[in-house]
């Protein structure tokens, strides 16, 4: 673990660093979330039981399971299951898409929320300006058989003028999050990379919000820790008369927003529900009717 | 002839070729640059070839293999198996396999690379 990311989130976390220390150096806990789009839950009992799930409090589709190599399996390559990690079911969770809705996932790719909004919603536009990662993208809502999804590549700071219902922005991070899947990261973050990556998301985020219809809802996710990715760049977007941030509320141990007027932000820290790292914040443009009671 | 032969009912959507590749849309038509919706099958000079995510929908006409059978097909290997038709999707218990070509005594298997399972698997 370098010198810088162990100054940096001395300071971010106080007296918990040390639980972070131990925390990222745990393997991650395998998980599973079962493709309606080819199966209900129930339908899948069978197969989950024997894979030693364990129901994901957050989402109805989510199971921990045993650690075994799930992506070589027959019901994997046809699309009954999509390997996701447990706190990246948290942003669709909160996206909530309804049936008439249409949804733009800015940055999309590999497909992982997109797959799991598509099931709920009208239409979701998936967004990827990378060729290569849109290439694994298609190739995972084909495996996942979702119908109701047009595929882009636009660069996302400047996506054409259409409006949205619910757009989730999760955005391009510094990864720090991931350094329980990958370890590389723990020698190789730097606060310059999560400044880099900010610039970056406030533009990203702000332009996302353009695309919201009114009463609409857009959430923001990064897998990272960083002040500078996260409740910097929700700061930024409140700046905006039309934004609103909300409350989230889902089953599980999260903490607030570390900034003033962040708070109603999602922090979700490794060792609070066994996860990677993330960042959750829903934010309603509130020019105009809100939309289903929520 | 899917719906006849193999129950492939799809819903209210529209149809898209981009080059040799059929795709089926059931969202909103929205004015956007992109790929609409899932790729359902090949135009080839034979005639047309449903893709394996497209036999997904298929209800019947299925040719049953076993377990044996299923592991090699998902390898990427061809069956020895007596087959008709310009293809043929095969099953496995619950899982539709998707489709194969017969050819004197054997079914060919088109299953994409990306979709197939390391040769381990049949162990």
């Amino acid at each position: 673990m370098n010198e810088k990311l162990v100054d940096y989130h001395k300071g971010l976390l106080g007296g918990e660093f040390p639980l972070f220390e131990e925390w990222v150096k745990k393997p991650l806990r395998k998980s599973v979330r079962v493709n309606t789009l080819r199966t209900s839950v129930a339908g899948f009992e069978e197969e989950l039981d024997g894979m030693g799930a364990q129901q994901i409090p957050w989402c109805d589709e989510g199971f921990w399971v045993d650690d075994k190599p799930w992506g070589a399996t027959i019901p994997f390559q046809l699309g009954y299951y999509y390997i996701q990690e447990a706190a990246s079911m948290i942003p669709a969770e909160v996206l909530c898409a309804q049936k008439e809705d249409i949804v733009l996932d800015i940055a999309a790719a590999p497909g992982s929320k997109t797959t799991q909004i598509a099931p709920s919603c009208k239409t979701i536009v998936a967004n990827e300006p990378s060729n290569s990662r849109k290439s694994i993208m298609f190739a995972n809502l084909n495996r996942c058989g979702v119908m109701n999804a047009i595929i882009t590549s636009y660069d996302g700071t400047r996506f054409p003028n259409v409006k949205f219902d619910r757009i989730l922005v999760d955005a391009p991070c510094s990864n720090l999050g991931t350094a329980r899947k990958d370890s590389k990261v723990l020698n190789e973050w730097t606060p310059n990379m999560a400044r880099a990556a900010s610039t970056l998301q406030k533009r990203l985020a702000k332009s996302a919000f353009n695309l919201l219809k009114p009463g609409g809802t857009m959430v923001y996710s990064t897998c990272t820790s960083s002040l500078e990715e996260n409740e910097e760049v929700v700061l930024e977007l409140l700046k905006d008369p039309r934004a609103r941030l909300e409350k989230i509320e889902l089953p599980l141990k999260s903490r607030p927003g570390l900034l003033e007027g962040a708070e109603k932000c999602m922090r979700i820290y490794p060792w609070d529900n066994d996860t990677e790292f993330f960042f959750v914040a829903k934010v309603r443009n509130i020019k105009g009717a809100i939309k289903d009671g929520e | 002839m899917l719906e006849r032969d193999f129950g492939i009912k799809l819903p209210k959507g529209k149809f898209s070729i981009e080059g040799k590749f059929l795709f089926f849309y059931t969202g909103e038509d929205l004015p956007l640059a992109g790929t609409r919706g899932l790729h359902i099958g090949l135009l080839e000079d034979n005639g047309f070839r449903p893709t394996l995510d497209a036999c997904q929908l298929a209800a019947k006409g299925f040719i049953d293999v076993d377990e044996k059978e299923a592991k090699r097909w998902m390898c990427g290997l061809d069956l020895e198996k007596e087959a008709k038709g310009n293809f043929v999707i095969l099953r496995f218990g619950r899982y539709i396999l998707g489709p194969g070509k017969p050819r004197s005594g054997r079914i060919l298997n088109n299953l994409p690379k990306n979709r197939r399972l390391p040769l381990n698997y049949m162990d």
